[in-house]
């Protein structure tokens, strides 16, 4: 039963595997990126089009895209075209402000108009405003409300249908993290949860002498279990209490598998198998990315945010502190917690989860402001 | 002895899986996971909680009618994680994620995993010492 378990988590595990080189494949730098996005733009629906104009207008380092609202233009006017309506609205901007385009109030209201009638919010603010006052040029005030309801709202789309990087997909990581934390608990019978791991390892000492302690019992109980045996055989013979171990060997076998492995029969030098096997499959991913750099900081927004240099080390060294505590004091991590806790709906875990996940917002909206 | 070649082997896999896994996604990058913290791309948002989706369709299936341990809400479950969310927040790492960041080639992360490893060990101190809290640890 167990290899079956086995085999067919290995086969997951390669086409996990496939599907990630396959996607490296796509985009390992700017340019393959930028080639993939318009090869899919070209042959895909209204939606890739607009994502691509988005991509032009906002303009995109990662993806070596200059901002460009020519280019921008014409994709939303594709898109647009095919009465897509976050890409009407969005060209009716360009048309009233001129960005990309001539400016042309006109045809900008058409836009919003299309748009309106697709139920789009903005826009039909945009035609009630200009339908209240035709005299004077709608185009005079950029409305904040506006410009924010667009950011909004090309956030909530995007994210939900667009991928802005060159990381996998949402759904394709959602099955992955569902495939890690399921097969785990399949497997090992234990559920994942990595900060025990690391709470296993730096106890280490304290593990062996569990695991001696363990060894001297059972020792001292087969004794015991000799000599009751020999006065069971004197009493009631030989065949008769063959039959009997063979029963209880039957139950005990039940019994174990009814409860699921012991997580403390996994010896502690597992866990640092387990720990150094996460971080070579970091180094192999990157390398299959393409993206893997020796560097002395954790990347481009790291140092815009705290700067760059060996005071990082220290910010460092403390928050991997508050980590390493506060992981163990709520009783687990993102995987422990979020992931195996939450999808249990676990009380700790629930409110554990939204503890950390509430905080780090919090803190990252603070330093946003901050900086 | 056999049995502990097997808990390598089998932890092992898993690690590589996930430390491939997390890559991929980008969870191990700093910028992505502090756009996801400012709700300015909800791609790992979706990520998360569509991976709790189907881990929890999963666990209702495979594990129907089972015993599986118990997450207990104690005592230190917001302070802890509220911690844990501050550390985070400044360093873009979870435990599992520090390592993954180190493998991809962030050098600093090797601070991290010491204060990981320096904040697991006095957690227990603590709480052998004064907390004492029913943290679910001790069933099976």
């Amino acid at each position: 039963m167990r290899i079956y378990r086995v085999m067919l988590t290995a086969l997951c595990a390669l086409l996990l595997v496939w599907t990630s080189t396959v996607n490296a494949d796509d985009a390992t730098s700017g340019e393959d990126a930028l080639k993939w996005w318009v090869d899919r733009a070209e042959h895909g629906g209204p939606k890739m089009q607009y994502g691509l104009g988005q991509l032009y207008a906002m303009g995109n380092p990662a993806l070596g895209i200059q901002q460009d609202d020519t280019q921008a233009a014409v994709w939303y006017q594709r898109a647009a075209e095919q009465g897509y309506a976050d890409a009407q609205f969005a060209l009716g901007q360009l048309y009233e402000d001129g960005h990309g385009v001539a400016r042309d109030e006109r045809t900008a209201l058409a836009w919003y108009r299309k748009a309106s009638e697709q139920g789009h919010p903005v826009a039909r603010e945009k035609i009630l405003a200009a339908e209240a006052a035709p005299a004077p040029p709608a185009s005079a005030a950029p409305a904040p409300a506006t410009a924010e309801g667009r950011s909004l709202m090309s956030v909530v789309t995007s994210t939900l249908f667009l991928n802005r990087t060159n990381f996998w997909d949402w759904w394709q990581g959602a099955l992955a993290l569902a495939f890690v934390t399921l097969a785990f608990w399949w497997v090992m019978r234990a559920p994942l949860g990595v900060s025990s791991s690391w709470d296993r390892i730096v106890h280490w000492r304290e593990e062996e002498e569990y695991a001696r302690k363990q060894r001297a019992m059972f020792e001292r109980g087969d004794e015991l279990k000799d000599a009751m045996l020999a006065e069971t055989i004197a009493q009631f013979g030989k065949e008769a209490v063959a039959k009997m171990l063979a029963q209880q060997r039957k139950d005990a076998a039940k019994a174990a598998a009814a409860r699921g492995a012991d997580r403390r029969q996994i010896p502690w030098q597992a866990h640092v198998t387990f720990l150094a096997m996460m971080m070579i499959g970091g180094l192999l991913a990157s390398v299959m990315r393409g993206e893997f750099h020796l560097q002395l900081g954790l990347g481009a927004d790291y140092a815009r945010l705290f700067g760059s240099g060996p005071h990082i080390w220290v910010l460092l060294l403390t928050g991997g502190f508050l980590v390493g505590f506060g992981t163990r004091m709520a009783g687990g991590c993102t995987s422990g917690h979020g992931l195996s806790g939450c999808s249990r709906l676990q009380p700790g875990s629930l409110v554990g989860t939204a503890a950390f996940f509430g905080t780090a917002v919090v803190t990252s909206l603070i330093l946003e402001k901050l900086i | 002895m056999k049995n502990h070649l097997r808990s390598h082997i089998f932890l092992g896999l898993f690690g590589l899986l996930m430390g491939m896994s997390l890559t991929f996604i980008g969870f191990a990058d700093f910028g992505e996971l502090h756009r996801m913290l400012v709700f300015a791309d909800l791609r790992l948002l979706l990520v998360f909680a569509g991976g709790v989706m189907v881990s929890m369709i999963g666990f209702a299936v495979l594990a129907r009618g089972q015993k599986l341990p118990r997450k207990p809400l104690h005592k230190g479950t917001v302070a802890g994680g509220i911690l844990f969310g501050l550390g985070w927040a400044i360093t873009g790492a979870c435990p599992s994620v520090a390592l993954v960041q180190l493998g991809e080639g962030y050098l600093p992360a090797l601070a991290t995993m010491c204060g990981i490893a320096i904040g697991a060990w006095v957690y227990r101190w603590a709480q052998t010492r004064y907390f004492h809290w029913d943290t679910g640890a001790c069933e099976v």
